[in-house]
């Protein structure tokens, strides 16, 4: 230790002083020590009550990694992307926040908390933006742009138009054909009213998959603030039309759905896999949730599943399992109705008026009843009772159920349909034009509807002309 | 001494920013008496003995309607006694069953329910309140999960359920209903909101923690909303009043049974300026519908192209309430719909009539002191200055609100605060929730929302229903309140309100516009009167009034702080 020569005159003050300082030092060593020796003074990772056993795992998991590197931001920064898929936010944000403080030159952590941010309080997501777009020199060019276009966006969304454009320009620089920057890049334009050059880049933006819908939504407004009211209709219509545009590309997002585990997991899975007509597999995925989930709704949806990969004998299996469960499910019993009503058409199909088939058929309004009993608005059990009927020889007694479908869903093409064909069996040929007509409104590339319409208009002149 | 201190202050300092912060965000609780603000509202639900306890059903089911809660409705009989009717939602077979309330000559509340004919139980979700046999007494219909019914008035507190012969039918989930004349034959037609195809049996929802948890509307199909045509005397060649209704469903026919929801609020006035009622559907979490009037009995959904459908940025967000009003004075009404706590309310201001824009951050409404789900709302002028001032009731649909330590037990993780905001001098809203503990400072999970000048001082008071608790109701206590006028339109020929009509009041350069309807907000139908806000002003230059069938009258203005009744046909041709 060097003591150092003190002015005369002053020698307390600087006594005390040097003091100061030496106290200071060795606290601030203490405190470091401590740190070291004693485990880091870092908080504790958050431990929700979280019921699905799966989530829980996951979560148990990675807090655990969390626990034996305290000082490991990924390890945080991973606990944070676990809370977010699963939408426990507030655990999300301290998560991303400790990551973020143990490695400031880490993208994901920022913006792991401005995804937090939009969620819950959309002002802050413009800093935690920045300071991802920031980080994110060394980052992979995808993943910058998607930082750089969510705060383009966020900045757009706030009103702050300069910045917004910049970066979007920036982006531009880089993607020229991006439609996101085009879309964004035609907002901007249409909030200045500088409406040409908002329509091109809508136009350019409603050339890709990606932005489709979102841009014609805002050609259609443009079209009416210009007074072309056709135009205006046809995007009014074409939007109408249009599926939902997919998500924008983003690597961290899409990295962050990959670890979605539990309940919800089964259910993107399942919904996958029926959306993509690949039913036996569906089937297989409920099957195994069975095992550990074995609801009426598990069995009946893996019945429902095998009957539409043309499975009905083991379809017909797990659909009686389902109702045993829960003889109350509505949901069940319908989706019986559905199967039964299937089975029988095939077996119409292979064998016309076959005891066999006709045996279904009857099921399947036993079936329906007992459906709409449960639920009187479950329009498409109507029109399965209705269709079982007309198979059956006996319209007439399809039309009842078939106008209670049809009161419960105006907007079905089959229900319509299927009401006018039998009005029209029973020569109510005013009441059967309607239907077929408003059928036709519906889906006016169905053949269907105008052929019916060719029989109706035969059918009536030659009633007319007999009565003559 | 001071010296230990000081060093034990420094180190603990030092230890602290040593070890790093945690750096939690906790929620932004401001002060409850911010600087500055007014203070509008005093709670008088005790004081006028409104004792009315809402009851959803048995909790723990998760029974999806329940968390949609029920409405509440103001309704004038033609003796000029004010009636409020509250709705229970607890299932059919419950004793909990829909209250009136009669408001006495004292400013107390009378339980009338006993023998009103109204006392019904089931799962009930809105309420409309029109006279469809305009035989000058307002009738009632309720929607429900499953089904609607209409009660006819028949004076003194007394109505007759006549649903079965009335051509009313919808087993669907019927949310809010508005009564609106749509091809203007004088006789009240009927839109009826419908939500979802729920199937209770079909899913049990689980929060992503695994909680059970009530469903939303992202994983159910959307169903058709219901337009039914009364077809007034044609049926049976009665004269009015005739001694039944008769309703037809025409809802494909129109186009609106064509395209499905999932709708929740509505409301009904003229959107593109050619006299003719339109419709617009606020959907949950799908673009809004508006249904232009095609003048033919069919309505085309415009929607999208008259930049309504979706926000600014194109987004549908969860529309749930729906409040109309003209927040700029520029004699066009704007459009204000409710959203999740994750989104925000959205406001779309009309110009050029007929197009809408989102200007919500424009006109201060993106920031506020907290977020909420909103559901009911409404666009009056509660401090009488002349500008349409914005209440929103509050509460979750799924769990893990913020609310802790209240007394509201299995609601409390849905339960929210209400939010005012008031239209200050920049032309922008300015939340001051802050400074109204009475109507925002209470946590609850709050659906109705309805407005009517309860003490008949000029000023709207609030009624608001929430979930398995108390509605209460709020008189308007704003300070330094302007003038007032409050204005009723009365078609004689019909015998009933002007649903539909639009009046504009002017004095000097200012004027004032409302339209008469009271269907608007969540679940709930409001007062017939239009309550305006004058200011300043001591004189009232003239009143125009635009009557549903196209027809304008101008009625002499005169003195202000009154209520007034105009009648079809005694004012003159502009």
């Amino acid at each position: 230790m060097i003591f150092l020569p003190l002015p005369v005159g002053s020698s307390c003050r600087w006594r005390w002083g040097l003091w100061g300082i030496v106290v200071l030092v060795l606290a601030a060593g203490a405190v470091e020590s401590w740190r070291r020796w004693h485990g880091p003074a870092l908080p504790s990772p958050p431990l929700p009550d979280i019921l699905d056993a799966e989530v829980r795992l996951a979560v148990q998991h990675a807090r655990q990694k969390v626990l034996e590197h305290p000082g490991d931001a990924k390890a945080w920064g991973h606990l944070g992307m676990i809370f977010l898929v699963h939408q426990l936010y507030s655990e999300a944000d301290n998560c991303f926040a400790e990551a973020a403080y143990l490695d400031p030159q880490y993208p994901d952590w920022p913006y792991g908390r401005a995804l937090v941010a939009l969620k819950r309080r959309p002002d802050d997501a413009p800093t935690f933006l920045r300071q991802a777009l920031a980080a994110a020199g060394r980052s992979a060019p995808e993943y910058q742009s998607a930082v750089r276009l969510q705060l383009a966006e966020a900045c757009l969304e706030r009103q702050e138009w300069e910045e917004a454009e910049k970066l979007f320009q920036d982006e531009r620089h880089l993607r020229p054909e991006d439609p996101r920057v085009a879309l964004g890049l035609g907002l901007i334009a249409l909030a200045h009213d500088d409406r040409h050059r908002a329509e091109d880049f809508l136009r350019q933006a409603q050339a890709s998959p990606l932005a489709r819908k979102r841009a014609t939504i805002q050609l259609a407004a443009l079209a009416r603030l210009n007074g072309d009211i056709a135009a205006a209709a046809n995007y009014d219509r074409e939007t109408a039309a249009l599926p939902d545009d997919p998500p924008w590309p983003d690597p961290f997002r899409e990295e962050v759905e990959q670890l979605r585990v539990g309940h919800y997991e089964w259910l993107r899975q399942e919904s996958q896999l029926e959306n993509q007509d690949r039913f036996a597999e569906a089937a297989a995925l409920y099957l195994q949730e069975a095992q550990t989930n074995p609801t009426a709704r598990v069995y009946a949806r893996a019945g429902f599943n095998l009957a539409r990969a043309g499975d009905y004998e083991q379809a017909e299996k797990y659909l009686r399992e389902a109702v045993r469960l829960d003889p109350n499910s509505a949901h069940a019993h319908y989706l019986f109705t559905y199967t039964l009503f299937v089975w029988a058409e095939t077996e119409w199909k292979r064998a016309a008026n076959s005891l066999q088939a006709r045996q279904w058929f009857q099921a399947c309004i036993e079936e329906a009843r007992r459906t709409t009993h449960l639920q009187p608005a479950q329009a498409k059990a109507y029109l399965f009772w209705g269709l079982a009927q007309k198979y059956l020889g006996d319209p007439a007694a399809a039309i009842a159920p078939l106008r209670q479908g049809v009161e419960c869903a105006p907007d079905s093409f089959h229900l319509q349909l299927a009401l006018g064909e039998v009005l029209l069996d029973v020569g109510k040929y005013l009441e059967a034009e309607t239907h077929l007509r408003n059928a036709q409104k519906q889906k006016p590339s169905d053949p269907r509807p105008a052929q019916a319409l060719e029989r109706l208009h035969r059918a009536a002149a030659k009633e007319a002309n007999g009565q003559r | 001494m001071i010296f230990i201190r000081r060093t034990v202050g420094l180190l603990l300092g030092l230890s602290l920013g040593l070890s790093g912060c945690w750096s939690v965000q906790s929620p932004q609780v401001p002060s409850i008496e911010e600087a500055g603000a007014p203070c509008w509202f005093e709670d008088i639900t005790e004081a006028t003995g409104l004792d009315f306890q809402h009851d959803p059903g048995p909790i723990g089911t998760y029974f999806m309607p329940q968390s949609m809660g029920s409405g509440c409705a103001f309704l004038w009989d033609s003796d000029n006694t004010l009636y409020l009717y509250l709705l229970q939602s607890a299932g059919p077979d419950s004793s909990a069953v829909n209250r009136l309330y009669k408001r006495l000559d004292n400013g107390k509340l009378q339980d009338v329910t006993a023998g009103s004919g109204l006392d019904v139980a089931g799962h009930n979700m809105g309420v409309a309140v029109g006279d469809v046999n305009n035989d000058g007494r307002p009738d009632v219909l309720l929607t429900q999960y499953g089904g609607i019914r209409l009660f006819l008035n028949r004076g003194s507190g007394r109505f007759e359920d006549v649903t079965a012969q009335s051509g009313l039918r919808n087993k669907l989930w019927g949310a809010s209903a508005a009564f609106l004349d749509y091809d203007r034959d004088g006789w009240l037609d009927l839109l009826v909101v419908n939500y979802v195809d729920y199937d209770p049996t079909k899913e049990t929802c689980v929060a992503p923690d695994g909680h059970k948890d009530f469903c939303g509307p992202k994983i159910l199909s959307g169903t058709c909303s219901k337009l039914f045509h009364n077809r007034g005397p044609a049926n049976g060649g009665d004269t009015p009043p005739p001694r039944r209704v008769c309703f037809e469903d025409v809802s494909f026919a129109s186009g609106i049974g064509r395209l499905p929801g999932p709708g929740l609020g509505v409301a009904c006035a003229d959107f593109d300026g050619d006299g003719w009622p339109d419709i617009f559907i606020a959907n949950d979490g799908k673009p809004n519908h508006l249904w232009i009037n095609q003048k033919d009995g069919t309505f085309t959904n415009e929607a999208v192209s008259r930049g309504i459908a979706y926000t600014a940025m194109g987004q549908a967000f969860a529309g749930m309430g729906i409040a109309l009003g003209d927040v700029d004075n520029d004699g066009l009404f704007d459009v204000y719909v409710t959203h999740l706590t994750s989104e925000t309310n959205t406001l779309w201001k009309q110009g050029p009539r007929g197009q809408f824009r989102d200007r919500t951050r424009l006109l201060g409404l993106a920031s506020s002191q907290w977020r909420g789900t909103g559901f009911g709302t409404l666009l009056a002028d509660f401090d009488l200055d002349g500008t349409l001032d914005l209440a929103v009731v509050n509460g979750r649909v799924l769990r893990g609100g913020p609310a802790k330590d209240t007394d509201l037990g299995f609601w409390e993780t849905y339960a929210e605060r209400n939010q005012l905001f008031a239209r200050d001098g920049t032309g922008k809203f300015r939340d001051i929730s802050p400074a109204n503990p009475a109507f925002c400072g209470r946590w609850n999970v709050a659906r109705g929302l309805a407005c009517e000048d309860f003490d008949d001082d000029g000023a709207p008071d609030l009624l608001v229903t929430t979930i398995g608790n108390r509605a209460r109701l709020f008189r308007n206590v704003a300070p330094n309140r302007g003038h007032w006028l409050k204005v009723r339109l009365i078609d004689p020929k019909w015998n009933r309100d002007a649903y539909g009509a639009e009046v504009v009041i002017q004095s000097g350069p200012h004027k004032w516009l409302r339209l008469i309807n009271p269907a608007q907000s969540y679940l709930s139908s409001c007062s017939p009167w239009a309550f305006l806000g004058l200011g300043a002003a001591q004189q009232i230059d003239g009143i125009f009034v635009n009557w549903p069938d196209g027809t304008k009258e101008q009625f002499p203005g005169g003195a202000v702080d009154r209520s007034i009744v105009l009648r079809k046909g005694e004012g003159r041709r502009p």
